[in-house]
């Protein structure tokens, strides 16, 4: 499911101007409105870091981006908040980081798994683990920061007496039907057969006849 | 056996059950029992007692009148649940007849009843009802309009080509300055003159609909397939240069990359039957110099070309072309058909047949040779490393401004990958690849893992054999199997020294 705003970069800056302009919203990152969730674990990534990548984004859409994962952070965070819309914000934050490309500071695992832990809301559980997900990664051009990151969210289940919701377990299932589909291997290799020119056969017996050898001169001897 | 005593009393029993079913609870109020027969009308095991409601609302002359009639209307739709045709039929006129003041209603009322009787399978009576609700209504052309086309459309599905193109030409002189119902008129004699393969018909009725006012407020798929019949008319009568130029235009008023693509396809399709090669390579490629944001075509397109100029024994050319085919094929299939269009060329250009199965080997064995030994004497060297890629600057140009305006998601990273394959640049390509994996989420992550060794890594190695350690790599990472780094099934990172 893709985040609901679909437009990408330029509703995420939409969006947090909307929410900065009402001045209802923190602009600085976890000091959220109401109650802050276990706050060593959900300290909100720092600043640095994350400028697009190859997208090329200019620095001016890096720094807006910032601000607006700061809102989307903000809302996750505020308890008071609805489940669906703090849900939402979280979406829209890891379209964030995705335009961002800054999966791969530890923070930003750290912040998914800090507010997991002090939610038993099943949708926001489901946007958290598919951004953890994706944060667990970094970046890197395999899943090994996946299968490591769902350990973790074992370890922290375990620890924190955690009940994971059907939706929670849903992405999980997800994911592991879509890494053991892509870890068989897709054959690639053509079996081509070899081109072949058919040789050509000349029967010149009849067109090309020798000469008839001369007849040795009469009266010669 | 009962005897007919304790039957009678079971009779009235069940009855009096019944009535009480139907029976509102005291107090209940008509809205509460219209929402009531509303909800139970989904369930089959309840059905009846919606429709035992709604009879009891309908009934009651103290139950308001729009209540009245939101309560036949579930009454319908309960018998059309039920596939009681009829019933419904019955239900609607009493419907109508109740409330013979009310034109919307009326309107709906016989619009219903034609839909029942069609679903009943029973086209005349459904048209019939038509022409009646035109009798009553006369006057209002809208209404008139309308049913004369719903009255073509009953008549084009029953095959009725003929009494379809009349009556779809009674709509048009209801209202003559109406474009909309002209638009829908003509576009129903256009099928109509289709299907019974009157191609100039067809083609007349289409080039009357596209002039239409209402043409560009016509819905998308619609208009699509307006252009794609006439072009396909135009086919049928062998009028390929029309055709052609039919289709360039098409792609001019499109705004819809993807779909100007499709139409760039039919223009170069054309413009080959009617003995163009040259126009259609230039329609070809403009399916990446005119619509660069998308790339679904790509590969059609440059297949296209590569075809194009081996068929006219230009072997130079057509060697580029499957040289870039290669690199962007998805799979197996695809790999296997760059790879004899490469080899066709080759043995064009000087007939040497060795240098062809060479490539053809290659693809099919990689630098190992068939023994999928390295260092021994079957080991192949792959013929085209030697070749450079070609360079279109115009290719290059249009992709370097579509890539700027990409966007900054898994799927825009995908898209300058695409563009990179299509010009020539693999390494750039497979590092735009592993960017998108590495930016995507549980929706993408599987379909770009794929594409990232299918065809970006395959495209740089310039071979598709050995891919395994890449799909293990991408499973576990490097630290193998068991997570554990620094174990005995760690892994090498097969992506690094590709990116170098």
């Amino acid at each position: 499911m893709r985040p609901f705003f679909g437009g990408g970069m330029i509703a995420a800056l939409a969006l947090a101007a909307a929410l900065g302009a009402a001045g209802a919203l923190p602009l600085g990152g976890t000091a959220a409105r109401g109650a802050e969730p276990e706050a060593a674990g959900a300290a909100a990534p720092d600043a640095a870091g994350g400028d697009g990548g190859l997208a090329g984004l200019s620095a001016a859409d890096v720094q807006a981006l910032r601000g607006a994962a700061d809102v989307l952070r903000g809302i996750a965070l505020d308890e008071a908040e609805g489940e669906d819309l703090r849900a939402r914000a979280v979406d829209a934050l890891t379209r964030v980081h995705e335009a961002l490309a800054d999966w791969g500071r530890p923070q930003v695992k750290a912040w998914y798994l800090g507010v997991l832990a002090t939610t038993a809301s099943g949708r926001l559980q489901e946007a958290l683990l598919v951004g953890g997900q994706a944060a667990g990664r970094g970046g890197a051009p395999h899943l090994g920061g996946v299968h490591a990151f769902w350990r973790e969210v074992d370890a922290l289940a375990a620890a924190k007496g955690l009940a994971l919701a059907q939706e929670a377990l849903r992405v999980r299932k997800d994911f592991e039907d879509r890494a053991a589909d892509l870890a068989k291997p897709r054959r690639m290799a053509p079996n081509v057969a070899p081109l072949h020119l058919a040789p050509v056969k000349f029967n010149l017996a009849g067109a090309l006849k020798p000469y008839p050898e001369p007849k040795p001169e009469e009266g010669k001897k | 056996m009962r005897d007919p005593k304790s039957l009678a009393v079971l009779l009235l029993v069940s009855v009096a059950a019944g009535t009480a079913l139907a029976a509102a609870p005291a107090g209940e109020s008509a809205e509460k029992r219209v929402d009531r027969a509303w909800r139970a009308r989904e369930n089959k095991a309840e059905r009846a007692e919606a429709i035992r409601l709604c009879e009891g609302l309908v009934g009651d002359a103290k139950v308001q009148p729009s209540l009245r009639s939101r309560a036949f209307e579930i009454w319908i739709d309960a018998l059309r649940r039920d596939e009681k045709w009829d019933d419904a039929v019955a239900v609607s006129e009493r419907w109508r007849k109740a409330f013979p003041d009310d034109k919307e209603l009326q309107v709906r009322a016989y619009y219903t009843e034609s839909d029942l009787l069609r679903q009943a399978k029973k086209d005349p009576e459904a048209v019939e009802r038509l022409r009646a609700l035109i009798r009553a209504l006369p006057d209002d052309k809208a209404v008139v309009v309308d049913a004369h086309l719903r009255i073509a459309g009953i008549f084009l599905e029953g095959r009725r080509y003929a009494e379809c193109r009349d009556e779809a030409e009674k709509a048009m002189q209801a209202d003559p300055e109406n474009a909309k119902a002209a638009a829908g008129a003509l576009w129903l004699q256009a099928d109509a003159a289709y299907r019974t393969e009157d191609w100039e018909g067809a083609v007349a009725l289409l080039k009357r609909l596209m002039e239409n006012p209402a043409w560009k407020e016509t819905d998308f798929w619609r208009r699509r397939d307006a252009r794609f019949r006439y072009g396909d008319c135009l086919d049928r009568l062998k009028k390929f240069a029309d055709e052609q130029a039919h289709y360039e235009a098409a792609e001019k008023a499109e705004p819809d990359p993807k779909q100007a693509q499709e139409y760039c396809l039919r223009a170069a399709d054309a413009a080959l039957k009617a003995e163009r090669p040259d126009d259609a390579l230039r329609a070809c490629e403009r399916v990446f110099v005119a619509h660069p944001e998308a790339s679904d075509h790509w590969y059609a397109a440059q297949r296209t070309i590569a075809d194009l100029h081996l068929k006219r024994g230009r072997f130079d050319e057509a060697l580029q072309a499957a040289r870039i085919l290669l690199d962007a094929a998805s799979d197996e299939g695809r790999v296997a058909e760059a790879a004899r269009f490469l080899a066709e060329a080759l043995k064009g250009l000087d007939r040497n047949v060795a240098r062809a199965n060479a490539v053809l080997n290659y693809q099919r064995f990689g630098p190992d040779g068939e023994d999928a030994k390295p260092g021994t004497p079957d080991d192949l060297k792959d013929p085209l490393a030697a070749m450079p890629r070609p360079t279109w600057p115009d290719r290059e140009r249009a992709f370097d401004e579509a890539r700027k305006k990409a966007g900054d998601d898994a799927d825009a990273m995908r898209h300058r990958a695409m563009t990179y394959l299509h010009s020539g640049h693999p390494k750039e390509a497979l590092r735009c690849f592993v960017d998108a994996f590495g930016r995507s989420t549980q929706r993408d992550f599987q379909n770009l893992g794929r594409e990232m060794i299918c065809v970006g890594a395959r495209a740089v190695r310039g071979h598709a054999v050995g891919l395994d350690p890449f799909f293990a790599f991408v499973n576990c990472g490097p630290a193998g199997p068991d997570g554990k780094p620094g174990t005995a099934d760690d892994l090498k990172d097969p992506f690094e020294p590709l990116l170098k």
